[in-house]
């Protein structure tokens, strides 16, 4: 539901890169997702596309990499992916801050957030 | 370097798109520890028990704190009236369709209120157990109500909540035979997502456990 707000921000930051490297259109613009953060890229694919519309980002393909989850343990310096907890019941496997190594909790260090990487644009002739 | 005609080029950037929510929750925090106001974010579903949890709190602190709600509600002022009537001070924000409450809204709602005349403030959520987890407030604790008629399955369904929590209340825990939920398997799957993560359970309606939830919160 809150994809709009991310989509907002997405584009918003991608226009003004556009038009400060004075960018003719966007041929591209690419995204990182955290494993751990809520934002789905259908959704926000859905509500970039929709925000695009008649501007230099329209027709842009979005495209997204997705950023592992990597912890870190003060308790025994465990320092390296999220533990996952599987179970045959879960459709995806359920992640957790239980430390891999000793089983205290651990801090996230990287995957929560979502990013706008760059972008592809093709400037104007002269 | 000219650019030439058609040329395609990248441009780095590298920016965070919910960073500007963050920026606008550490200025909440600031202002709210220059008042020397403690603010605790109450979260969980719709039904869950936030509002009574609040409300048993309101009743057994408001002799010792100088209390303050801030009331995200989607459409009525259903909680916020239900929290006025113990004579604190009430701040609706109707979000209209918005799932959470986030940074900016809360930043509103303390402008509104008299913070030099407050020690307190519960910041009741949209009842919800996904989207509030990616939108940090401000508060100095984040609390999760999770209630017995969610189910067996609703920590499991929902870890990323209990990941952002710093307290978890199971609450209508005298409903747990009778829906036939097992409250040790709740508790084991919330410390199973969340190791350190304390629980409490309550019964809101009777006020069962809420001395208990004030004690955890270290009011």
């Amino acid at each position: 539901m809150h994809e709009f707000y991310v989509a907002k921000r997405l584009f918003d930051l991608a226009l003004r890169a556009a038009q400060e490297n004075e960018a003719e259109r966007v041929v591209e613009v690419r995204v990182s997702i955290g494993r751990l953060s809520l934002v789905n890229p259908g959704q926000l694919s859905f509500w970039f596309r929709e925000l695009s519309r008649g501007t230099i980002l329209d027709g842009a393909e979005l495209s997204f990499e997705f950023e592992e989850a990597e912890v870190a343990c003060p308790s025994c310096g465990y320092r390296g992916p999220i533990g996952l907890e599987d179970r045959p019941e879960y459709h995806l496997a359920l992640p957790t801050l239980r430390c891999p190594a000793c089983g205290g909790k651990v801090r996230v260090l990287r995957g929560r957030d979502c990013f706008i990487r760059s972008l592809r644009v093709l400037r104007k002739g002269h | 370097m000219e650019a030439e005609e058609g040329e395609v080029f990248d441009i780095e950037l590298e920016q965070s798109l919910l960073e500007a929510n963050r920026r606008l929750a550490e200025q909440n925090r600031a202002l709210l520890d220059r008042y020397g106001v403690k603010a605790i974010d109450v979260m969980g579903s719709v039904g869950s028990g936030k509002t009574s949890l609040i409300a048993r709190m309101v009743e057994l602190l408001r002799d010792r704190y100088r209390i303050a709600y801030i009331a995200g509600d989607l459409t009525t002022t259903i909680d916020a009236d239900a929290i006025a009537r113990y004579g604190v001070p009430v701040v609706q924000i109707n979000t209209g369709k918005e799932c959470h409450l986030d940074a900016n809204l809360v930043a509103k709602a303390l402008k509104r209120l008299d913070l030099a005349n407050t020690d307190l403030i519960f910041i009741e959520n949209v009842g919800n157990l996904i989207c509030p987890a990616e939108f940090p407030l401000g508060s100095h604790q984040r609390l999760v109500v999770v209630s017995i008629t969610e189910g067996p399955y609703v920590v499991v369904k929902h870890p990323y909540i209990f990941m952002e929590a710093d307290l978890a209340v199971i609450n209508k825990i005298d409903l747990a035979e009778a829906m036939e939920i097992d409250v040790d398997k709740l508790e084991a799957d919330i410390r199973t997502v969340n190791p350190s993560l304390r629980t409490v359970r309550t019964c809101c309606r009777t006020g069962e456990g809420v001395e208990e939830v004030i004690k955890a919160l270290g009011l």
